[in-house]
């Protein structure tokens, strides 16, 4: 084993991870070259010095005073978080209960099928006077749909506002989760140019 | 038990309060590298915060899988690095001592205060490349492997360049002593 191989064995020794098998040939070969023995001696002064240099330390202050100063890149609205998806979900399960209280809370099914209606009187209206048909058609439909509106209840109206709230919501969150937040792709760590 | 840095990290993505944790388990290994790699105290405060904002604002394209601080130490590494080219003026460590907390007798701590400014002087005088590794392996206490992660070079060229930082480090200190052995 030439010095040079040799100087490396001494180098991984200071680092702790020499092996078993390699220590009697370093050990052997100082105690006949002078010129590694010394070069020895000076690399261990040299790790000994680096191992007194002082850990510097900082404040326990330090990371609160980070934390005040943090952008706000993944710090997302409370509409966007777990606790904005289950939100959503709990409206949603409102809304159907409303939606099925009312179903059976109006007593009758005529705001579920309006349009029949409409659709029945129209065609008797052309059937009997194809001339005026065209006005009492429009006023026929008007007034059917008007009644339609007025015969909905309330806990359908909520119901559906409450369902298609609460869709949009998990739409948006789920739509958060997928996409990376634009400001992670505009930071990349460029690697260090070491300069020789 | 104490909980991994990574699942920290996964964590402070949906609350970013949890981030301080991370930041308390590393700002004194943040900040030590980046006084040794810059020799200025104060500049490497500013240089630890500026890492975990950096950090922080990086969270969401973190690789799963990854570990944290490599990827940390890489950000704080680079930082410095930039730092030390964009002022290749030496700090005067006279003027901005690094902080100690050690405790020694008048004497020994006059002593040892000058063997280690001695010592961060002929950190500060080698080329970057070998300064980091230095750095890494004997301020922060990395393996080689460690060290490979936050570099991203093979484990020989980190060896490689270890062993030659540290001859050119006993070279620097033999000079120093005009010829005669440390």
């Amino acid at each position: 084993m030439n010095c040079n191989e040799i100087v490396e064995l001494i180098n991984l020794e200071i680092d702790g991870v020499l092996p078993e098998s390699e220590q009697e040939t370093l050990a052997r070969h100082l105690r006949l070259c002078h010129d590694c023995a010394e070069r020895g001696r000076q690399l261990r002064e040299t790790a000994r010095l680096l191992s007194t240099l002082p850990k510097a330390s900082l404040p326990a202050s330090f990371a609160q005073a980070v934390m005040a100063r943090l952008p706000s890149i993944s710090r997302k609205p409370a509409l966007f978080d777990l606790r904005g998806s289950v939100a959503a979900a709990l409206m949603g399960i409102l809304g159907l209960l409303l939606l099925f209280l009312a179903g059976y809370g109006a007593g009758s099914n005529h705001y579920v099928f309006p349009q029949t209606e409409v659709e029945l009187d129209t065609e008797l209206a052309q059937v009997t006077s194809p001339l005026e048909g065209v006005t009492s058609e429009t006023e026929a439909a008007f007034d059917s749909l008007l009644d339609a509106i007025e015969s909905v209840p309330l806990e359908f109206v909520i119901g559906m506002c409450l369902i298609l709230g609460s869709t949009a919501l998990l739409f948006l969150h789920l739509m958060n989760q997928a996409t990376e937040s634009p400001t992670a792709a505009l930071v990349r760590i460029r690697r260090p140019r070491h300069h020789a | 038990m104490r909980q991994s840095d990574e699942s920290l990290v996964e964590e402070a993505l949906l609350r970013p309060e949890v981030f301080a944790e991370l930041i308390t388990r590393y700002q004194n290994k943040v900040y030590s590298l980046a006084c040794r790699i810059t020799g200025d105290a104060e500049e490497a405060k500013d240089l630890a915060q500026e890492t975990f904002i950096r950090a922080y604002t990086s969270l969401p394209g973190f690789h799963r899988g990854a570990r944290f601080s490599p990827w940390l130490y890489r950000i704080a590494t680079n930082l410095s690095l930039n730092y030390r080219k964009r002022r290749r003026e030496a700090v005067p460590l006279a003027d901005k001592p690094l902080p100690d907390e050690t405790s020694l007798s008048p004497e020994e701590a006059v002593e040892r205060k000058e063997s280690q400014e001695r010592i961060q002087r002929a950190i500060l005088g080698l080329p970057g490349l070998y300064r980091t590794v230095l750095v890494l392996r004997h301020v922060n206490e990395l393996t080689y492997q460690e060290i490979a992660q936050v570099l991203e070079i093979p484990v020989g060229t980190v060896k490689a360049r270890l062993f030659r930082a540290r001859d050119m480090l006993r070279e620097v200190l033999r000079s120093e002593r005009d010829g005669t052995s440390i």
